[in-house]
């Protein structure tokens, strides 16, 4: 790849698999005597990472501070290997933005505006006209990429914005709420859309949400802000994983089993052919066996319990009683 | 998307997305890309036919004394210099006068396009987080806006000069005469651009509406115009100079005493020149002040 100025020479960007994307130490942003972000010490690794928070958690901060559009008032930020304080032009022509909110000409035709995109981030004009018509075509606008914005509707507006993220083939592109004012329908596209970002297309995705569905179906990993704090952060798997349960299937239901798993000391939760029991060690696994011995009671699955994202957040945000939307 | 045929004439047409190898350029692509784009628009390209109106009659209104002397010279030839020296039909001095007020229009119009569009309907977040840092994003905008003036303010008397020379009976002579007018045209060309288009983006700094933004710069431009005009008026003496900060006047004026004409009330040729200089510097501050504050 030949790269003709400072912007793109400055330091060999890292994108190896198993490298870190951003990692960031104890940053800090504030705003008078607002905290909105305070000391944040977080690492997005390759995939899609999702930044969940309610409004206000300092999600869209972190996200300028990363583009180094800001400066923080504490800590160190690390982007694509690069420090955005001191190289934020570095940073930005290698991550694409898609911002939350509406940011698009109304009167230039969707073709124009992604490729002036994609010369302001260092594509060659010939290059930029052609890779626009194929991004626009990427996120389903292959016909209507002639057409002037202001007639789309919000759903094409947001392909629109995914495109111009897309346009300079980005290593990283930060998703700022990409569902926003979709219906139930083009939400659903739209985070197909960022599965085929990540999936097919082969580029890391850190989207920022307050919806928990939506960090579920497309993510990989979480980072859950709160008050501008990480309260917590991890692979989806590991944050959802509760090892303090175990999920009984039986074949059929079967009081006898039940009455002998109580008769053994176990708490059980739950009724019919689904139960839970607390996991308080390995031995609740011989009492499970000895009891459906016991019982003659046929056992389907025995399963680890797993958490809901919402009870993740909930108790990553130590307080149940707010709560983000479902 | 790309197509390769094969021997059996089968196509694949749709590869999926490819990764970009290739070269990447740098800031200054990129500032260009943002130039280009501002002076199409500027002038109508790319926009619904009602907005290339204005653009194509102010450009056809800048190059009409052209047109009209050099036709009347190709076509009536000599004959018509036993009145008037051929080259004197209009004087580049007049046509700076004309000019004023043709730049005037288009700096209403391709500043308040250069500038509001993209803070009403934020677009400049995009440009603020790409590798073009906001203050060269605001230079690549001005340097439209005055390029596009440029092609009003200086490309039609300098074509007048050039068929002067081309259509004087002895070019060789005549040139040897007034080769040096060229420099001078182009001078006062590039003032009165720079100058209109500082005013123009002034305004346009303050107000994310188009309309606003050439309503305040054509509306404000005449009343200052006439007040200027009363002041130098009733007053006495010293008072003459208040025609200095008529936006109208000064570019002409610098243009005619470039051109070593006679100025509007005898005020000096160099109080002309440092107002013109100092208003486009204290408009170009102005602008920078204000999008130093936007927040992102």
């Amino acid at each position: 790849m030949r790269m003709t100025t400072a912007v793109h020479d400055a330091v060999p960007a890292a994108t190896a698999p198993g490298e870190v994307l951003v990692a960031t130490s104890g940053l800090t942003k504030t705003y008078g005597s607002l905290r909105a972000l305070d000391g944040a010490s977080l690492r997005v690794q390759p995939g899609c990472t999702a930044l969940l928070g309610e409004n206000g958690a300092g999600k869209s901060t972190l996200i300028k501070l990363l583009l180094g559009l800001n400066a923080a008032s504490g800590g160190s930020a690390r982007v694509l290997g690069f420090d955005p304080a001191t190289h934020g032009p570095a940073v930005r022509a290698r991550v694409g933005y898609f911002p939350e909110h509406d940011c698009l000409p109304n009167d230039w035709q969707a073709q124009d505006f992604v490729r002036q995109m994609g010369e302001v981030r260092g594509l060659p004009p010939r290059i930029a006209v052609q890779r626009a018509s194929d991004v626009l075509a990427q996120v389903g606008l292959a016909e209507e990429r002639y057409r002037p914005i202001g007639g789309f509707s919000t759903g094409m507006k947001q392909r629109v914005k995914l495109a111009q993220a897309l346009v300079h083939d980005p290593q990283l592109v930060l998703l700022d709420e990409p569902t926003n004012g979709l219906d139930p329908l083009g939400r659903d596209q739209m985070l197909e859309l960022v599965q085929r970002v990540v999936h097919e297309m082969g580029i890391n995705v850190l989207i920022s949400s307050h919806l928990l569905a939506d960090v579920q179906q497309v993510s990989d990993a979480v980072i859950l802000l709160d008050r501008g704090h990480v309260a917590a952060q991890g692979g989806l798997r590991e944050l959802l994983a509760d090892t303090d349960t175990l999920l009984i299937e039986l074949i059929e239901e079967n009081p006898a089993f039940v009455a002998r798993l109580r008769a053994a000391g176990l708490r059980v939760d739950g009724g019919g052919r689904d139960l839970r029991v607390p996991l308080t060690g390995e031995a609740v696994f011989d009492t499970v066996r000895d009891a459906a011995a016991d019982s003659g009671a046929g056992l389907a699955r025995l399963k680890r319990g797993a958490r809901s994202l919402e009870e993740v957040f909930l108790s990553g945000t130590g307080n149940g009683a707010r709560t983000a939307a479902p | 998307m790309t197509a390769r045929e094969g021997a059996a004439g089968a196509r694949i047409v749709d590869r999926g997305y490819q990764h970009y190898t290739g070269e990447r350029r740098g800031i200054p692509s990129a500032l260009r890309a943002i130039m280009i784009g501002t002076m199409k628009r500027s002038l109508g390209f790319k926009r619904p036919g009602s907005a290339k109106v204005f653009p194509f009659l102010l450009v056809a209104a800048s190059f009409l004394p052209f047109i009209i002397v050099t036709g009347l010279r190709l076509l009536i030839g000599d004959n018509i210099s036993r009145r008037v020296a051929a080259d004197q039909l209009w004087p580049y001095w007049r046509y700076f006068n004309w000019l004023g007020l043709v730049v005037l229009l288009l700096a209403a119009l391709a500043a308040s396009e250069a500038l509001c569009p993209d803070r009403r309907q934020r677009v400049l977040s995009l440009y603020y987080a790409s590798p073009v840092p906001p203050l060269l994003y605001l230079l690549g905008q001005a340097l439209a806006v005055a390029l596009v003036l440029l092609l009003v303010a200086m490309l039609p008397p300098l074509l007048l000069w050039v068929a002067n020379v081309g259509l004087a009976q002895n070019p060789g002579v005549y040139w040897q005469a007034h080769w040096d007018e060229g420099p001078r045209i182009l001078a006062s060309g590039v003032l009165l651009a720079l100058l209109n288009a500082a005013l123009g983006l002034a305004v346009s700094a303050f107000t994310e509406r188009k309309g606003y933004a050439a309503g305040a710069l054509i509306g404000g431009t005449i009343v200052i115009s006439i007040v200027a005009g009363i002041a130098s008026t009733v007053g006495g003496g010293a008072a003459k100079y208040a025609l200095l900060i008529d936006p109208l006047l000064s570019g002409p004026n610098v243009a005619r005493w470039f051109l070593g004409h006679s100025l509007d009330r005898n005020i000096a040729g160099p109080a002309w020149l440092a107002v013109e200089l100092t208003t486009i510097a204290v408009c170009a501050a102005l602008v920078v002040r204000v999008y130093r504050r936007l927040a992102f």
